[in-house]
């Protein structure tokens, strides 16, 4: 089999996998987001938009820090998602926040780009999944870490391992696989860390403050 | 740079749904093709398109800018990691021998063959860079939320991004009166130690007053009887022109991938 074939059969895979994963999480999430009343559609509209800005020092220049880029920007990412969950603290309010945050970003500045939706799908997904099994929404510190950790670690594997290599046809090194990983899995567990905090003090202005 | 240009081109006047399709056939051009001068000819129709929206000077500069950056960051990137055989060292950073990184990274060398493996992989990034810079230049982004509301986008997912694009520059102005106030409070964010102090010091009052405003407009959505089924002021039409975008689209992708796989 020469390479056209199996770039073919890759890209192939890559967007069956695609279609099938959009067409059924949208089958989902239709359904789900029926439950959310128009203040949780706001907010979290609100959360995608600080998500937005959150992340837009790293877009003017501080991406092109070598080696340690994915760590700075995953702090506030994943502190003002956590915030967001802790706000809305239902099934589906992750997946809302990641993957509108994503087409937010797409229709402002990125372009439509279906080749990125699987980057916010899949941790979304898997975030979506751990707060279904611990039955709860970063209530607790170590929930919120286990989520920071979760997510660093869907993310950047999923970039290094398969994004990389199969659709930009970029190839890494092991070492450096590793040590990306491992910065994105600190950096999004210290920003879980920072959201919790900052979560307690802004859920007290919500519920009793009369925000 | 990376916002809506007001001007009177034809790619102005395509409709964003046609534009939501063209960026999926080159969203699987990029990954399927894999030919240098193929990839070349996607890149050139793109950038002529570019070229028909008339961008000022300004907005040219920053894309060869961007385009150059991402050239010279994949070239050097693969020029590290690339693991085909033969490859031939230009550069030797860090020899084998060196105690610990060598030993940790196998060296860390450049070869010649990955700098030109780069140099082609870079241009996946440089076209998708170049289509969605031509996209964001020509439509209104609500247009392109209500192409994509056409295409199946929830309704209530459709509100949720409107309202988002509402908020942004109030949003950026609400953080920079708060960083202001704080600073003048004595707020110092000079190192890590400051900025983290500056993230926390913004972001709780920048949440709570944002969501004293969305409640706001929660209700004033609600008064109005916010339902899942909505109208629109605006309604999207097709033009003659739409068929014929298409058209040549799906030809210039089935010509590419006949291309790729029987050449």
């Amino acid at each position: 089999m020469n390479t056209s074939s199996e770039l073919i059969i890759y890209a192939g895979i890559v967007l069956f996998a695609l279609i099938t994963g959009i067409t059924l999480y949208a089958g989902i999430s239709k359904r789900l987001i029926r439950s959310f009343t128009t203040y949780d559609l706001v907010t979290i509209s609100l959360f995608i938009t600080l998500l937005y800005i959150a992340i837009l020092p790293f877009k003017l220049g501080f991406s092109k820090f070598p080696f340690i880029h994915s760590f700075f920007f995953s702090i506030p990412y994943s502190a003002i998602l956590i915030i967001g969950i802790r706000l809305v603290p239902k099934p589906g309010a992750t997946t809302l926040l990641i993957l509108g945050n994503t087409i937010f970003a797409q229709i402002l500045s990125r372009g439509i780009n279906p080749l990125w939706w699987p980057y916010a799908i899949l941790p979304s997904f898997a975030l979506e999944l751990y707060f279904i099994l611990t039955r709860n929404y970063v209530g607790t510190l170590l929930n919120a870490l286990g989520a920071g950790v979760l997510r660093g670690v869907v993310v950047y594997l999923y970039f290094y391992l398969f994004a990389g290599p199969f659709i930009w046809h970029k190839h890494y090194a092991g070492w450096y696989i590793t040590f990306q990983v491992v910065q994105g899995v600190i950096a999004s567990a210290i920003g879980a860390w920072i959201g919790f905090k900052l979560s307690k003090i802004i859920e007290k202005a919500y519920v009793y403050g009369r925000v | 740079m990376m916002r809506f240009s007001d001007k009177n081109t034809p790619f102005h006047r395509i409709d964003p749904r046609t534009k939501v399709i063209l960026s999926l056939m080159v969203a699987v051009l990029v990954v399927v093709l894999n030919n240098v001068l193929l990839l070349m000819v996607l890149f050139l129709s793109i950038f002529s398109a570019y070229l028909f929206t008339r961008p000022s000077l300004s907005n040219l500069k920053i894309l060869v800018f961007m385009m150059a950056t991402v050239f010279l960051s994949t070239m050097i990137s693969q020029g590290f990691f690339y693991y085909l055989e033969p490859k031939t060292p230009v550069v030797t950073i860090v020899s084998k021998s060196v105690p610990l990184i060598g030993g940790l990274t196998g060296g860390l060398q450049i070869y010649r063959e990955g700098l030109i493996y780069g140099a082609v992989q870079s241009l996946r990034l440089i076209i998708v860079m170049t289509l969605a810079l031509l996209i964001v230049l020509t439509t209104y982004p609500s247009d392109l939320i209500l192409g994509l509301t056409k295409f199946g986008l929830p309704q209530r997912i459709g509100f949720m991004l409107m309202v988002s694009i509402r908020f942004l520059p109030s949003i950026i102005e609400e953080a920079r009166r708060i960083l202001i106030a704080q600073k003048l409070r004595g707020l110092k964010l000079k190192g890590l130690r400051g900025v983290l102090r500056g993230f926390r010091h913004l972001t709780i009052p920048l949440v709570i007053n944002c969501l004293r405003s969305g409640r706001q407009i929660a209700l004033a959505a609600e008064v109005r009887a916010f339902t899942e089924r909505r109208t629109s002021m605006k309604e999207l039409k097709l033009s003659w022109f739409d068929p014929l975008v298409v058209t040549i689209g799906f030809l210039l992708s089935f010509f590419l991938i006949y291309m790729e796989l029987f050449k």
